[in-house]
């Protein structure tokens, strides 16, 4: 006789599992082929029952409460992470030149719009990681890798493709373009506020201050106050070729 | 009586304090705020429950802090900024 499964799902992210137990059964539908139904266990992720019907109000009318739910695990999955030195980062990820590169800055300011730029110049130069959520993981020593997620915004732009983290780009809209480095105050507070994850304890901030920390020491992060056209894009486009080829000089 | 609102913890990153806001306080906080070198030292001392004359002797031992600044109402105006900014409670304060 089998034994009838609950509503219970794990998903594999930069290789650390994180076990959900759904409040609506087709929650699942939206994790695609990251969730696979398992055995329930003790440390699932439940989210708060009120969560749901509380937070309606701040999605179009008649959104369906599996969607609700499956973009409200959003920050638990990403404070989950953190015990493996991992967490969700909101940015659009693609690899270029063997690296990943994160377009990062609040929701409507260009990011997607500075990824399919990329994409009408340069169709087979770049692969998508996640359009809007990648997972960064920066365990046990290791580079700090970009991997999917199934959070990949309204494009539904990702692939099942991780790499090593090359840059980070913080965007601005603006008239004109200009790339500059980020002093360390901006780097700071801009990661703070880009990764998902709300901490809840001083050893979870330590955790995050960690990361960020590894982040703005080994990698260049660059603001981008850019016009959104494909001029723009071809501008970027040279300031990370240009800092790849010092890197290989140096 | 003043003293930090539970859930705030400075950390400091390449060299940066900053003071960031765990999830219970966040409702009351911004998530982050940037301190300088003094700004960490008081929020060090505060964490200790040391008093304002207290933290001005600990600054006057850290910093060259030229005599004729009032050192003790320098920091009284400091700790109302963190306390309109959510950071710090006094003890009248009830939420």
């Amino acid at each position: 006789m089998t034994r009838e499964l609950a509503n219970t799902y794990k998903a594999i992210y930069a290789g650390y599992p994180v076990v959900y137990r759904f409040r609506i059964p087709y929650t699942y539908r939206y994790f695609g082929s990251f969730a696979q139904q398992c055995e329930e266990t003790s440390e699932e992720i439940l989210l708060p029952e009120e969560i749901i019907a509380g937070r309606a109000a701040l999605y179009p009318e008649g959104t369906k409460k599996g969607y609700i739910e499956y973009k409200e695990l959003i920050p638990y999955t990403a404070g989950h992470l953190l015990r493996y030195q991992c967490s969700i980062f909101h940015a659009v990820s693609f690899i270029f030149r063997g690296k990943a590169w994160l377009l990062t800055a609040p929701s409507g300011t260009g990011k997607t719009t500075q990824y399919m730029n990329w994409v009408q110049l340069h169709p087979n130069e770049i692969i998508v990681i996640s359009g809007d959520m990648p997972v960064l993981a920066m365990d046990h020593g290791r580079s700090i890798q970009v991997c999917p997620s199934p959070w990949n915004g309204k494009e539904k732009m990702g692939n099942a493709v991780s790499a090593e983290l090359g840059g980070i780009i913080i965007l601005n809209q603006d008239k004109s373009n200009s790339i500059r480095f980020a002093d360390k105050k901006e780097s700071i507070l801009t990661l703070f506020s880009q990764f998902m994850a709300i901490p809840e304890s001083k050893e979870e901030i330590r955790i995050l201050s960690d990361m960020i920390q590894r982040i703005v020491a080994e990698v260049p992060i660059w603001v981008f106050s850019n016009t959104g056209t494909v001029e723009s894009t071809m501008v970027l486009r040279q300031t990370i070729e240009d800092y790849l080829a010092l890197e290989v000089n140096e | 009586m003043i003293k930090v609102r539970p859930g705030i913890v400075l950390t400091k990153i390449c060299g940066e304090y900053i003071l960031v806001a765990a999830y219970e306080a966040r409702q009351f906080c911004p998530y982050t705020k940037i301190l300088n070198d003094t700004g960490a030292l008081i929020w060090e001392c505060l964490t200790d429950n040391q008093s304002i004359p207290e933290i001005a002797e600990e600054l006057k031992q850290s910093f060259d802090i030229p005599a004729d600044i009032n050192i003790e109402k320098t920091i009284s105006d400091y700790l109302e900024i963190l306390h309109v900014n959510g950071y710090l409670l006094y003890e009248e304060d009830t939420e």
